[in-house]
């Protein structure tokens, strides 16, 4: 009965998917305003978690539907929608990310080496001290690499199955479970570092 | 270390591939199982959203505006091929047909260089100005 009620409701987002393409297609500009609208935090949490600026993630986003408006008609439905748009906008705040090379290089140097910490620097931990549970688990996901915020936001906050962050990201399942697994335990490694050092001083 | 990756990969399934429903108390309780619960928590948390109310809006004029200058652009470079090879062809033939006269033709144009080049640059001046009045025309109505 799930099953029937979960596949109706996939056949009903498609319709309408497909409706709205055509209806941009043939012309309608406020069905692609409505697009928008419908992928917008879609698209800027993807942005967001990658570039971590809100005033060059708002650009990357306006570029990332522009791109999407022009190769609208090159979408064949054989993806969700929200995964072709997800695709585009991960590669528009991945070129983005390029123009820095040195963050980009980083963050590759990073993920190879699986022994990293997620603070090797004071300041950071200085900063994490004054803060609380919740923004310590958010300031550190800001301190790991691109590859790592890219898989947890889209599968934990766009719910988004392997086979489609494969779609989106190039990464095979094997790597995304790989990049899941590591970026999850450095976040409990810091946080749990953090939890035993406020214990300490407490006592 | 490899038996705490295992500890560690065991609670992650629980918990976040919905694998192994039998949850045993010996990880559910530990402080390790507690910090991935929060961090489980706060990933599917949305962050702060902070674009504009009309961003949606301003998006689709952007895009329409980026369309038609792509589109112009194809029209403008379609023009530029037919004319050149028309000029191409009709050069050749008109340099075999009467040589005598086609010389003449290109004196003529060496000798008038600037005044030719001056009337190219105005026609695509007013052709510049005439595409900005209609597209700021088509600003105006861009959402009807």
């Amino acid at each position: 009965m799930q099953h029937f009620f979960s596949l109706n409701c996939l056949m009903g987002n498609m319709y309408a998917d497909r409706e709205l393409v055509d209806k941009i297609l043939r012309g309608n500009k406020q069905m692609f305003t409505l697009l928008v609208k419908q992928y917008e935090r879609l698209v800027y949490f993807i942005v967001f978690r990658i570039i971590g600026e809100e005033e060059r993630s708002k650009d990357v986003c306006q570029e990332a539907f522009v791109k999407v408006f022009l190769k609208l008609e090159d979408f064949n439905f054989k993806s969700k929608l929200s995964t072709w748009i997800a695709t585009i906008a991960y590669r528009e705040a991945l070129n983005q990310l390029k123009k820095n090379k040195y963050r980009l290089l980083e963050d590759e140097l990073k993920v190879e080496n699986e022994k990293f910490h997620l603070f090797e620097e004071g300041s950071a931990q200085e900063q994490l001290e004054k803060m609380e549970l919740k923004e310590q688990v958010h300031f550190l996901i800001g301190k790991l690499p691109h590859q790592y915020k890219t898989v947890l936001t889209l599968y934990h906050l766009n719910e988004f199955n392997y086979k489609e962050i494969y779609d989106i990201t190039g990464w095979p399942e094997g790597t995304v479970k790989n990049y899941l697994f590591r970026a999850r335990k450095l976040l409990k490694d810091a946080l749990k570092k953090k939890v035993r050092n406020f214990d300490v001083t407490m006592i | 270390m490899k038996r705490d990756n295992n500890i560690d990969r065991k609670i992650q399934n629980i918990l976040f591939e919905k694998r192994n429903n039998v949850f045993d108390s010996k990880y559910q309780d530990s402080e390790d199982s507690e910090l991935y619960q929060i961090i489980g928590n706060e990933l599917s948390e949305e962050p702060q959203f902070s674009l504009d109310s009309n961003f949606a809006v301003d998006v689709t004029k952007k895009a329409i505006r980026r369309k038609k200058a792509g589109f112009a652009l194809k029209v403008l470079l379609t023009y530029a091929a037919i004319i050149s090879i028309l000029i191409l062809v009709g050069g050749t033939a008109f340099y075999f047909l009467a040589k005598d006269t086609f010389k003449d033709l290109l004196r003529l144009a060496a000798d008038y260089n600037l005044q030719i080049i001056f009337s190219v640059l105005l026609v695509l001046a007013i052709q510049l100005i005439d595409k900005i009045l209609v597209q700021k025309q088509s600003n105006v109505n861009v959402i009807d």
